[in-house]
């Protein structure tokens, strides 16, 4: 069973867990690889415009939903279907990704961390992933 | 309803026949419920083309049908749950 781990990206304060994935189109012609950051509070994933454009995805919206920050004002968004893994595991899973103009990093919401097993070391400033 | 890219939005644009196929689930809400409750459904050229017991189930059902097109998808009886997204870590601005 793969139990891969990534180092806290140390560039923000406090520092944020990290891993990488990989992004696949699902007609399964474009694909990326990327970082992804670890965002157990959003409900759902959010990745930024420019992947978005370089994926050419806007033939792949899957829905609408009402999105907000905290406090913020709701807001009715496409949702676009996307093929997800992070990195060691072999399969993709589906996601449906908000792609937002004013985010530049992958941010994994718990529709896609409840598919795994994570292990937050913040003594360590380690992430483990697995999938029991 | 106003998107940031707006300017996309003719009528064949796929925003709006992703919204014109959110149109037509609403059409069909009713039957739906009495139909497919708890279950997925996805609607693509205003008729329900998929159901499953997952978003991805669903969805490999619906692109096998229709090829990879806008489609819009929800779960009946659970729509406003499912079609929410709150994002507790607001980007934040600090000014010192």
């Amino acid at each position: 069973m793969p139990r891969p781990r990534w180092s806290y990206d140390l560039g923000y304060y406090p520092p944020f867990p990290k891993v990488e994935v990989e992004l696949r189109r699902v007609d399964e012609l474009k694909q990326v690889s990327s970082l992804a950051y670890l965002d157990s509070g959003s409900d759902g994933t959010a990745i930024p415009h420019e992947l978005w454009r370089k994926m050419e995805l806007s033939q792949f919206i899957y829905g609408f939903a009402n999105v907000s920050s905290l406090g913020g004002p709701v807001e009715r968004r496409p949702l676009y279907s996307i093929l997800l893994r992070i990195r060691g595991f072999e399969d993709f899973t589906l996601a449906t990704v908000d792609c937002r103009e004013d985010l530049h990093e992958i941010l994994l919401g718990r529709d896609v961390l409840n598919n795994y097993r994570i292990i937050l070391d913040g003594k360590r400033l380690e992430v483990e992933v697995s999938d029991p | 309803m106003e998107y940031e890219w707006g300017h996309l939005l003719s009528e064949s644009s796929p925003l709006r026949i992703a919204e014109q196929e959110m149109e037509a689930y609403w059409r069909m809400r009713d039957k739906l419920l009495e139909a497919y409750k708890g279950r997925w459904v996805v609607v693509a050229r205003g008729e329900v083309v998929a159901v499953g017991d997952s978003a991805e189930e669903a969805a490999k059902l619906a692109y096998s049908k229709v090829g990879y097109r806008p489609v819009y998808a929800n779960k009946v009886g659970e729509e406003e749950k499912v079609m929410r997204r709150i994002y507790r870590n607001a980007p934040a601005t600090l000014e010192l």
